[in-house]
């Protein structure tokens, strides 16, 4: 059966979304640049040793002909990928989400003077939604989520 | 249960299930989190943002694992799982799908307290010097 290998199939389908979701979100991902990638490294690093064990106790199996051939111990690399690109896709999607949530205001502002500026309406409008916009209201933030952790 | 335990099996090599990977590598940190995180997991804005990118990836793993199903890029041993197929997926391996963006999630929101926390407490110990 001809069907494609395992690496291909594994970025055509991962990386699209964590493209849009830069495209989407990149000032929130870039700002927490030193926080998230550390969660999304030891996702990886976890899963691929859940992985190991999996292979190793022969709960599932990999079409070897279907693999680029690098692996750490029992785990494909093609694996290694799929649970850091997994990961990557889950964190990213929602820190952009808590961003975009944490400066609707902003955003709606932002998005707003676009929309003017696409329609060819410059100046006033635009800039006045901004400067009203520019800063997240404290009353903004609901109650539960300024709880300080006690952990 | 009727058989013998998880880390018995993982050192003997065989008799593992997928069900076991799940509840050893998924459940137990996700249960372990849940009780330090406790009254937090409530917030409305965590609860939908969650469920939200839970369905995402359900919707979005489902005919990509299922045609690697199909292809046999991978595939589960006989006796492993519980039998069933949905599409050509195990039902596990839908449960490991929502697992996996739980947990993941779950830690990002405790990631993104935690830095609040943290920022609040910075700014706390600005006013407190500057008085």
């Amino acid at each position: 059966m001809t069907h494609w290998p395992y690496l291909p199939f594994l970025l055509v389908w991962a990386l699209p979304v964590l493209l849009v979701q830069w495209l989407v979100g990149a000032r929130y991902l870039w700002r927490g640049r030193r926080s998230w990638p550390w969660l999304v490294l030891g996702l990886g690093a976890y899963f691929t040793l859940a992985d190991a064990i999996a292979i190793i106790a022969g709960i599932w199996r990999f079409d070897r002909t279907a693999l680029a051939g690098p692996a750490l111990g029992p785990v494909p690399i093609e694996e290694i990928l799929f649970y850091l690109l997994t990961a990557a896709m889950v964190v990213q999607g929602f820190v952009v989400a808590w961003g975009v949530w944490e400066e609707r205001t902003t955003v709606a502002a932002r998005w707003r003077g676009r929309l003017a500026r696409w329609r060819g309406n410059h100046g006033a409008v635009d800039r006045g939604d901004l400067t009203t916009g520019s800063r997240p209201r404290a009353a903004d933030a609901p109650p539960q989520s300024r709880r300080a952790p006690d952990a | 249960m009727g058989h013998t335990s998880v880390f018995e099996n993982v050192g003997k090599g065989h008799h593992v299930t997928y069900a076991d990977f799940l509840l050893l590598f998924l459940v137990l940190p996700l249960a372990a989190l849940a009780l330090v995180l406790r009254r937090r997991l409530l917030g409305k804005r965590f609860l939908a943002f969650t469920g939200t990118l839970m369905l995402i990836a359900l919707v979005y793993m489902a005919p990509w694992d299922h045609t690697a199903a199909v292809w046999r890029l991978w595939t589960w041993a006989p006796g492993r799982t519980w039998g069933a197929r949905w599409w050509a997926v195990p039902p596990e391996e839908y449960l490991f799908c929502l697992l996996e963006a739980l947990l993941a999630a779950l830690l990002t929101y405790a990631l993104l307290l935690w830095l609040r926390h943290r920022e609040g407490a910075r700014t706390a110990a600005d006013k407190v010097a500057r008085r």
